[in-house]
């Protein structure tokens, strides 16, 4: 599908679409055409029909509610409304930057995040090359089944489940720990162990669906290659080197990227439900500063700075990492 | 064959990767969304809005609205209201006494009822949504909320001189009890929001109890419990070690907090911390009305030292930082539980009536630190703020006055907590009330599923001290007796109910963001050991001040000084 879309015969799709992936140099000569913007997409009309469902969503959904954003320059009122309400600069930031949480809020943010983007790329990965070599296809389908099973469980439930195993007296882990005659572990009351709990209960849950993906790309890698190795002599651990890695490459690359996007975006309903009073200091992120600041206290505009700051920092380590990749392997979103 | 199947699992990856993006964008796009709540809601309010202007001019101009007997309005007029649903309660739709007022008054209630997690939340959304109701009935609205909607945005109508008109009940409670209506006059000279005064001290003092089955066990009897810190301190080991509940096991939790935040346990802020001399963790008034921060107060010290003691002897709940109330009753179910907060006893432990006059309430505790008087403090105030409010909206604020009205007279406040006799009460030979039961239903769970919000929701009315004592109940009766002659004599209040002008509401608002969050972390840190009290000490009194806590002192100090001026 990826070849397919490549050779479409309107390459302006693939900006308008923005997330189509391009690889290297193949696709230029797509773009040589004649004739100017307007005939090109009068020439193949249909597919921008098919565009139109996509851009209204974003338009409505995504674009529409940003004039909100302007909030954070103001002092919002709620009966003068957002363009009414008094402009007050960069207030908010200020106090923002100036806040007693400002530098706990980035690295306990930043923290867990890479440390689950480091884990959440590296497991599928290996859990999908590991199904590859699976020769036995009952047990293969299992063991998917298996890891894909948790993914399914909502985050609410998740976390009421992690809340009951993880107790310091009665908890399931607990138990098992001071049968075998060890020291009960505070794994939501001590705050060194809040990233661990958080990163190691997402592996458990999102490590099976996440490669799925990488299943279906290695699926995709012709028979021949390996046939061709396997004559040269390469192990399996070559074959895995040097036929199963290259061609996961780009996948890996542009799953990497995206999960960067979201680097100071940590999961909000996650974190508010594992957290509490006594794991605070390493729990509280952005994302819910924002949410007890802004929703519980209403300080709106206050919220909305953070919020904006958030995003800002988010694009910008998007487009950074996005230019790197492709200087580096020829791999980027656009 | 196998390439075919190869060809599928490709595409279908390719559809995968595709969706992966597609969320990626969503998840972006996901926080600016505005809640379809809001949506919901202005829908719904452009539908009523159109309803109302078919029946024009329902007040006071037509003649409809009647300013004495009932009904209130000869014409039925339909009012909106937002108050915060319990969730032991039933749809308001359906409970009896808003049936009952709309058959008496005449004036039909549409509703909007949050719930208690969600319901600030969908409070301020209404605001900002400008999908506000006609009235807030429940709708706790706390002072900075009044002075914000009311003083500054003129949301909530002034309903001072609706008082004088049409609410001679209202008068006369702020007659009956001096210091109520400085304490609900914004700074602007208005009241914005009528509160509920309940002048039973059972009402707003913290009942803590002992589980009695282990006092039995340990012979400990009424008189012998704990009066000082330290007998407290031993009481608890007992209960620890000599196992109570005659389980075999360790497994007794001698004091537990149901709160996942020590600060807001009213067993350790109202009974443990006033006996070493501060009345409050946060701000409080000391006896010559003085305005104090507790935590930096010398004391405070020897008070985390003392829960710490606590704490590393498994004395206090070691998971109270996860626990939650549902987690707590499950463990007083199972008879784990010997020192807890609850409305009754029969709440928490698995008795019943009977059983429980065996279970004592908490006995006022002193110290060296108080020169040897028992101090307490309690954690409600007999006011209970913002409990009905009219909006700029309500088409005729005169009738929701003497609606309200009702509710302050003695029939009314006791019509709107207990509904109508025969159905949940009725009187006893003995001239008091006793409870109807009903089959399957805890008596509570029949009140406010069926009769009335005012059961969970703090509603408006003034309930007299004798009411409590109306009931032909001796746990009730054993209950107001220990609570005036053990509790009362000893209490203090923390902070009186005041307001403050909207720059000091705005600057306060903004130094409790990280001032509260961190008093609440630190103060666990220190009890459970991850912070180091001694070594540490500084550092959090440096802290506290970096965070401005004595700018906030001040504004309080200026607060409760126009209060208690007011009040002369």
């Amino acid at each position: 599908m990826f070849c397919q879309t490549e050779v479409v015969q309107c390459p302006s799709s693939q900006q308008k679409g923005g997330f189509f992936m391009k690889r290297g140099k193949k696709r230029t000569y797509a773009v040589r055409r004649k004739g100017g913007l307007g005939r090109r997409i009068l020439s193949c009309w249909q597919l921008y029909v098919f565009l139109i469902p996509t851009l209204v969503y974003f338009v409505i959904f995504s674009y529409g509610p940003m004039y909100g954003v302007q909030i954070a320059f103001r002092d919002f009122s709620v009966r003068k409304g957002i363009w009414g309400s008094r402009w007050v600069g960069l207030e908010h930031f200020q106090r923002f930057f100036d806040s007693y949480y400002f530098s706990q809020l980035i690295k306990n943010t930043l923290h867990i995040s890479i440390y689950s983007i480091i884990v959440g790329f590296i497991l599928p990965i290996l859990l999908a090359l590991l199904v590859n070599e699976l020769r036995n296809g009952k047990f293969k389908s299992i063991l998917q089944t298996v890891t894909y099973a948790p993914y399914f469980i909502s985050t609410v439930v998740f976390c009421g489940m992690l809340t009951i195993f993880l107790n310091n007296t009665n908890g399931l882990f607990n138990q098992i720990i001071v049968g075998l005659g060890g020291k009960p572990v505070g794994f939501l009351t001590d705050p060194s162990l809040f990233s661990h709990v958080f990163v190691w209960s997402g592996a458990w849950q999102g490590t099976g669906w996440g490669s799925i993906i990488y299943i279906a790309a290695l699926a995709g890698i012709d028979e021949q290659l390996y046939e061709a190795a396997k004559i040269d002599g390469a192990t399996r651990l070559q074959r895995i080197w040097h036929i199963n890695l290259p061609h996961l490459l780009p996948t890996m690359i542009t799953l990497l990227i995206l999960s960067c996007g979201s680097l100071l975006g940590v999961g909000y309903e996650k974190v508010f439900l594992l957290q509490n009073s006594l794991n605070a200091a390493t729990s509280e992120v952005i994302s819910t500063y924002v949410y007890k600041a802004g929703l519980v206290q209403a300080q709106y505009s206050f919220a909305t700075a953070v919020g904006l700051f958030n995003s800002v920092i988010n694009f910008v380590i998007l487009i950074l990492v996005n230019a790197v990749a492709k200087r580096i392997s020829d791999t980027s979103l656009w | 064959m196998k390439k075919q199947q190869k060809k599928r699992i490709r595409s279908l990856g390719s559809i995968l990767l595709v969706l992966a993006m597609a969320f990626g964008l969503t998840a972006c796009g996901g926080g600016e969304k505005t809640s379809p709540v809001v949506e919901n809601g202005g829908e719904k309010e452009a539908g009523d809005t159109t309803g109302k202007t078919d029946e024009p001019g329902t007040a006071g101009a037509d003649g409809n609205f009647n300013e004495e007997g009932y009904p209130i309005v000869n014409e039925a007029v339909t009012v909106r209201i937002m108050g915060l649903k319990h969730p032991i309660q039933g749809e308001w739709k359906d409970l009896k006494f808003f049936q009952k007022m709309e058959e008496m008054t005449g004036i039909s209630l549409e509703f909007d009822t949050p719930a208690l997690d969600v319901f600030e939340e969908k409070k301020s959304l209404a605001i900002t949504g400008d999908t506000y109701p006609d009235v807030f009935f429940g709708g706790m609205l706390n002072t900075n909320q009044q002075v914000e909607w009311g003083m500054t945005e003129g949301i909530l109508i002034p309903l001072n001189d609706l008082i004088d008109k049409y609410a001679p009940n209202v008068q006369a409670m702020f007659e009956a009890n001096p210091g109520v209506k400085a304490s609900v006059t914004a700074p602007d000279g208005n009241i914005y929001a009528l509160p509920q005064i309940n002048a039973a001290p059972i009402a707003y003092t913290a009942p803590v109890w002992y589980n009695g089955s282990w006092l039995k066990a340990l012979n400990v009897t009424e008189d012998q419990l704990p009066k000082d810190l330290d007998a407290f301190y031993d009481l608890l080991v007992r209960f620890r070690k000599e196992d109570p509940n005659g389980n075999g096991a360790e497994d007794e939790i001698p004091l537990s907090l149901v709160s996942g935040d020590i600060l807001g346990s009213e067993t350790t802020e109202c009974f443990i911390l006033p006996a070493f001399g501060i009345n409050g963790s946060k701000i409080y008034v000391d006896d010559n009305g003085v305005v104090k921060y507790g935590a930096m107060e010398e004391n405070y010290k020897e008070y985390l030292k003392y829960l710490k003691k606590l704490y590393d002897e498994k004395l206090l709940d070691n998971d109270f930082a996860t626990a939650d109330s549902v987690s707590v009753t499950a463990q007083a179910k199972d008879n784990q539980v010997g020192l807890t907060i609850a409305a009754i006893p029969q709440n928490m432990w698995d008795v019943d009536t009977e059983q429980a006059k065996e279970y004592p309430i908490i006995r006022v505790l002193s110290s060296e630190y108080t020169g040897g008087k028992p101090v307490c403090t309690y954690p409600n105030s007999p006011i209970q703020q913002g409990t009905f409010a009219i909006t700029d909206k309500c088409q005729c604020p005169e009738a929701m006055m003497r609606w309200v009205d009702y509710l302050y007279s003695e029939e009314g406040s006791l019509y709107i907590h207990y509904g109508d006799e025969g159905d949940f009460w009725e009187f006893a030979d003995s001239g008091l009330r006793k409870h109807i039961e009903h089959e399957g239903m805890a008596n509570e769970e029949y009140r406010g599923g069926k009769i009335t919000p005012d059961c969970g929701t703090p509603c408006p009315k003034w309930v007299r001290p004798e009411t409590e004592g109306s009931w032909e109940d001796p746990f009730q009766a054993i209950r107001i007796a220990t609570t005036d002659e053990q509790i009362v004599p000893y209490m203090k209040e923390v902070f009186p109910q005041t307001y403050f002008s909207e720059s000091d509401a705005d600057r306060i608002t903004v130094i409790k963001t990280d001032l509260d969050k961190y008093m609440k972390e630190t103060v666990a840190g220190f009890v459970v050991g991850n912070l180091d009290i001694d070594a540490q000490w500084d550092e959090f009194q440096a802290t506290l001040k970096q965070m401005n806590v004595e700018e906030l002192i001040s504004m309080y100090q200026t607060s409760y000084d126009n209060w208690a001026a007011a009040n002369k």
